[in-house]
């Protein structure tokens, strides 16, 4: 499995002592842990929002040395504590002002407009203005408007953290399409565990460094681990490890009618 | 301070009819949750009525019931020329026109209160956690001596171990402080844990209020008027309704799991 970005020995201020992370190619990646643990800043290095040399490698070159038409659309991030601000007045006046910058054939055009608008669900508010909207929606307005040029790497943070748990599913749904249809790799920030369970591999950061890696489904048996570090566990993880414990089952499972099933056959 | 809504329009909202009660922590969820949180803020000055402990409010009487209440807003807003906890803090107080004699010793009172040492007014707001931040919020919310705090999702960004802090603080401010205390929140697992009364909201009018272990328990009627249930109660009414197995909806996982295993 070739990475598609990496970290390599990272210094950045105190937060990141020797810091080596990879990231591979065409995976859902999810990177966990609590406040202050760097979460965020990795994802802002990331996206070239904080500049570091000689650190980041982006297809085996590092991410500094290429010029911004090379990587434009190539990496996109959603960082929605940054706050920015649309220019234009209606949501597909910003989704046609990036399609227009793309070089596509008007027909292109129009198919990929209508793709992204179906996938997230705008259609009903095409004619809003951005800046009015909710903020759920107007991370999923933000999040069109990141993959609307099809990138190669997709990074999210903590995107899901306003989100009932239907909306956070829909989002789920939504990388789930992009990374199968469309290839992207995609990195998600989040403090609510439950959004990794079905992520390929997960990352749980501490004070800057890597605490716990692996497929979340294995990464979250380490109970004991994860609560020292301060993180709730999904309540069915919660839930099938304490009845473990008691020797009720004998498998932490996620799926609640499998685990009613199991105790009352 | 009990507070009455007693219909009419208010704002985008209509019969508006629900009670919440002194010195309980109310819970509302819904879309319209934060715009609610507002009329009781008496930030607009509605239609309808709304009686504060009988007192119904008024264009006279709003200042002063305006100094009973305090919202703590999702996200720490101050003004750009503010830079300290202590310029903040003063500023609110100027704001508000609050009397007080003794403003320094009203701030570290308050700082106190939520835990944090006084050398908290010289730190600048931008160098603040997210946590210490709300901290800071909650501190400014009391300078006005309110009766009711208002919460505007005060988990959001925060882990589990500063939500634990900032529940034991809500806690405190009711039980040493009889305070009454109202959370919006879109978070079921946490209402439904910490909530002793709650509010729905849907198609800007009130859809179901009540005591919240008894609300959570109409599961099909709220999945069906798209309410996120509780993970613990859906786990419950599934074995309940699935198996005829006759256990009890708790809020906590071990009072849950001892039920289980004397069931099983």
């Amino acid at each position: 499995m070739s990475s598609i970005i990496e970290v390599d020995k990272l210094n950045y201020k105190n937060i990141f002592k020797n810091f080596s992370i990879s990231i591979p190619e065409n995976e859902f990646i999810t990177i966990s842990g609590t406040n202050k643990c760097g979460k965020t800043t990795l994802l802002k290095i990331l996206s070239r929002d904080i500049k570091i040399n000689n650190s980041i490698i982006y297809n085996k070159i590092y991410l500094e040395s290429y010029t911004n038409n090379e990587i434009y659309n190539e990496i996109e991030a959603v960082i929605p504590s940054n706050e920015i601000n649309f220019i234009f007045n209606t949501v597909e006046d910003e989704l046609v002002f990036v399609l227009d910058n793309l070089g596509l054939s008007s027909e292109d055009k129009v198919k990929r407009l209508r793709k992204i608008v179906k996938v997230f669900k705008i259609n009903k508010y095409m004619s809003c203005n951005p800046n009015n909207l909710h903020r759920n929606l107007r991370i999923k307005v933000e999040m069109a408007l990141a993959t609307i040029a099809k990138p190669k790497i997709l990074l999210l943070d903590d995107v899901c953290s306003m989100m009932s748990k239907d909306e956070t599913k829909e989002i789920l749904d939504i990388i789930k399409y992009f990374k199968e249809e469309e290839n992207m790799t995609i990195v998600m920030t989040t403090d609510n565990l439950s959004e990794t369970i079905d992520s390929d591999y997960l990352y749980i950061l501490r004070n800057g460094k890597i605490a716990l890696e692996g497929k979340p489904k294995q990464i979250l048996k380490e109970d004991n681990t994860i609560n020292k570090i301060g993180l709730n566990l999904p309540f069915m993880v919660d839930l099938s490890v304490k009845l473990k414990d008691y020797d009720l089952i004998d498998d932490i499972g996620l799926d609640m009618d499998e685990l009613v099933n199991k105790l009352w056959k | 301070m009990e507070i009455v809504f007693k219909g009419g329009q208010f704002n985008e909202f209509t019969e508006l009819n629900f009670k919440i009660e002194s010195e309980y922590i109310t819970g509302i969820t819904g879309s319209g949750k934060t715009e609610i949180l507002k009329l009781i803020d008496c930030i607009d000055y509605p239609k309808g009525s709304i009686y504060y402990d009988d007192v119904k409010l008024t264009k006279k009487n709003v200042n002063s019931i305006r100094r009973q209440v305090s919202l703590v807003e999702q996200e720490f807003k101050t003004q750009i020329f503010l830079k300290t906890v202590r310029e903040h803090m003063l500023f609110i107080m100027k704001y508000y026109r609050l009397k007080i004699n003794f403003p320094e010793k009203k701030m570290t009172d308050s700082l106190k209160i939520v835990g944090l040492e006084s050398e908290y007014l010289d730190k600048e707001i931008d160098s603040l956690s997210a946590s210490e931040k709300k901290l800071i919020q909650i501190a400014v919310s009391l300078l006005t001596n309110p009766d009711i705090i208002l919460l505007d999702e005060p988990f959001i960004n925060l882990d589990k171990k500063n939500e634990k802090l900032i529940l034991i603080l809500i806690n405190k401010l009711k039980e040493n402080y009889k305070k009454t205390i109202v959370i919006a929140s879109h978070d079921s697992d946490m209402l439904y844990k910490y909530t002793k009364k709650m509010i729905f909201i849907k198609n800007n009018k009130v859809f179901l209020t009540g005591d919240t272990k008894e609300v959570y328990k109409r599961v099909d009627y709220l999945t069906k008027n798209k309410f996120e249930i509780p993970d613990i109660v859906r786990f419950t009414y599934k074995v309940i309704k699935e198996k005829n197995v006759n256990i009890d909806y708790h809020r906590d996982i071990r009072d849950l799991i001892k039920d289980i295993y004397k069931h099983v």
